[in-house]
């Protein structure tokens, strides 16, 4: 068979490292912008309205916290596949406590969240296995936990305090305000500094006197700590925690940061290109929701999603130039 | 071609014949004190053929699945989609039955086989990494399963794919044996056997050497697809029915289980099916113990995932000290 020459798709284009570059960081945006082109010439001027994008950003929050602590974990190099679990244990736990009050509920499950995320920090930390097969564990963990401690029953709690941050602009404040707090730890600080060089080279960055293991703890307690948030931010939205809440969750953080530019291998990415995934994976599943499509669809079309972000980062990343 | 053969062979299969010895029987001695300790909880029942039986039986579809999910492994790879592939073929087979015995059957392990083809190309030429890639595969098969069932349980109706006895052990068993008997047969007897642990090995030397590594790859991740509508077949046999849920038992989406606890190493390269079998023992064994002292199926699943954790952590701190050396 002859080969077929390619044309070098860098010369053709003039691709610069910088642009390469770009390229990769705003790959989450340009999405977004054709995602907007498809959803407006679907539904018309409805798409558009001021409530369907408040809509939008409200169905972002949840799965916008959780994709929080999973950047930071993929900037590693690791990854958190205990996202979705941890919620829905977290949301239960949420949901047990508060009988002590809002407080002492919400400080009880960002302290349990925390210690999830520590337990799998210490295992990826020290054990050195790798973060798919500790967090893939942690998630059997949380899900069997969340079984055990009602017998499968579900929390409810309706007409608590805790509903405030349910709806509306306080609910997606606090996914924002979780962001931006992230945002600085990572730009602004010397961790945030310190988590990019462990994940772009473990070893240069221990010579350099970082301590990886430190890092490493720190992040995976990040996520524990994002996956309490989003279980209290579940509970508050829908009074009702169910053992089997957030199933597939760990995915849709994975494609959300992944569309936002991030490499698995870590290292790199751009925080705010994962904030743009987060609204382009709620936008499709929007999308979706109105198509009156069979709702089982958005699975597919989500799991898809990711392997071509995955692929068309892929091959940006191979062009030479 | 016989020199890569036979480097591979001298290098990842055998480290000396009483090492090997040694190491295969340490798996052995832990499953025969647990089924001990099992004999003296369940004041006597354990050990009798009946139940071993039983454990057998049980532990099948979880054991068809494993032996697809150890040749992957082999190839440092991870299949996560292999409990929703199985829930995917088991729908298609039962929503096809209507078309007869085995045009269901083939249509359902076409399906399987697709599914994991897919995983295969992705991994192989879409260079995604394994678990992104099958974790994207363990939502999408869900999905369509969903979509194809539309959330119902389906029966089989003609009790076509029931279970039945043969020499007094069910046909469950057997095919269990079959397949694992099969991968076997590939991995240690095929030179596409000894292509699986070169990819695993080290996948540039085996791509120098001239080892398919692309064919090798989309192989076995469509053989691990097989394996999950075989599974799917062996499900229908044993509950008569399918519905889309199946996939998210903890135990069946935990098929790589059985394969780390056996001592395969998830660094690809050194393992194999025998191991995969005593891994599944151990497991339906320890499962056995605490369904004796009364413990229920939602802790055994967190009882579960810390074995895991520990099992993976004491093979990984067994391979470093063998580093240093």
């Amino acid at each position: 068979m002859k080969k077929i020459a390619l044309p070098d798709l860098a010369e053709v284009f003039k691709i610069t490292p910088t642009r390469k570059r770009l390229m990769i960081d705003y790959m989450a945006w340009v999405l977004l912008v054709i995602l907007i082109i498809i959803g407006v010439s679907l539904k018309g001027s409805l798409f558009f309205s001021v409530s369907n994008l408040t809509n939008i950003i409200e169905q972002s929050a949840i799965i916008g916290v959780l994709a929080i602590g999973q950047f930071v974990v993929v900037l590693t190099g690791g990854i958190d596949l205990s996202v979705g679990a941890n919620m829905a244990l977290m949301a239960m736990v949420a949901g047990l406590t508060l009988p002590l009050g809002v407080f002492g509920s919400i400080g009880a499950t960002l302290a349990a969240g925390a210690i999830i995320g520590m337990i799998a920090g210490l295992v990826v930390a020290y054990a050195e296995i790798p973060p798919f097969i500790v967090t893939f564990a942690m998630m059997a963990i949380c899900r069997g936990l969340a079984l055990t401690v009602t017998k499968g029953e579900a929390v409810k709690n309706v007409n608590s305090p805790l509903q405030v941050i349910g709806f509306g602009p306080p609910h997606w404040l606090v996914w924002l305000g979780l962001a931006g707090l992230v945002w600085f730890l990572l730009t602004k600080t010397r961790t945030g500094t310190n988590i990019y060089a462990v994940g772009g080279n473990r070893e240069a960055a221990r010579v350099t006197g970082v301590n990886p293991k430190r890092i490493l703890i720190l992040v995976y307690v990040i996520s524990g700590t994002c996956g309490a948030v989003a279980g209290i931010l579940s509970m508050a939205r829908y009074t009702v925690a169910m053992p089997t809440a957030g199933y597939g969750y760990e995915m849709q953080t994975i494609a959300a940061v992944v569309l936002g530019g991030i490499s698995l291998f870590g290292g790199e990415g751009r925080f705010t290109g994962a904030i743009a995934g987060v609204i382009f994976v709620a936008m499709l599943r929007n999308i979706l929701d109105a198509s009156n499509a069979n709702p089982f669809w958005a699975y597919c079309v989500i799991g898809a999603v990711l392997w071509v972000a995955v692929i068309l980062r892929g091959l940006l990343e191979r062009i030479r130039s | 071609m016989t020199e890569l053969q036979h480097t591979v062979t001298a290098e990842t299969r055998s480290r000396g014949p009483i090492l090997d010895l040694l190491s295969r029987s340490t798996l052995l001695i832990i499953l025969l004190v647990l089924a001990i300790v099992a004999h003296f909880l369940s004041k006597g029942t354990f050990l009798t053929s009946r139940n071993i039986i039983n454990v057998l039986t049980q532990y099948s579809i979880l054991g068809v699945l494993a032996v697809g999910q150890t040749l992957i492994i082999l190839t440092a790879g991870i299949d996560l989609s292999l409990g929703s592939i199985m829930a995917l073929s088991a729908v298609v087979t039962l929503s096809v039955q209507g078309l007869g015995f085995l045009p269901s059957l083939l249509i359902g392990f076409a399906v399987g086989a697709s599914a994991g083809m897919l995983n295969g190309l992705l991994v192989a030429i879409g260079r995604v990494p394994p678990f992104i890639a099958t974790l994207g595969m363990m939502q999408v098969a869900l999905g369509l399963a969903y979509v194809i069932s539309r959330g119902f349980s389906i029966n089989d109706r003609g009790g076509h794919f029931a279970q039945f006895k043969v020499l007094g052990v069910s046909s469950l068993v057997w095919i269990w044996a079959l397949v694992a008997l099969l991968a076997w047969f590939i991995s240690r007897r095929t030179r596409y056997g000894s292509y699986i642990y070169a990819v695993g090995g080290n996948p540039r030397t085996a791509k120098i050497s001239g080892v398919p590594v692309t064919r090798v790859l989309v192989f076995v991740y469509a053989f691990a697809g097989l394996c999950a509508a075989i599974g799917a077949v062996l499900y229908i046999g044993r509950f008569g029915n399918a519905e889309p849920t199946i996939g998210r038992i903890a135990l069946l989406s935990m098929s790589m289980a059985p394969v780390v606890v056996g001592g395969t190493s998830l660094f690809g390269g050194s393992g194999g099916i025998g191991k995969t079998i005593v891994g599944v023992l151990i497991l339906g064994v320890l499962n056995n113990i605490m369904t004796l002292i009364g413990v229920p199926a939602n802790p055994q699943q967190v009882v579960q995932g810390t074995i895991i954790l520990l099992v993976v952590y004491m093979f990984a701190r067994q391979e470093r000290r063998k580093q240093l050396r």
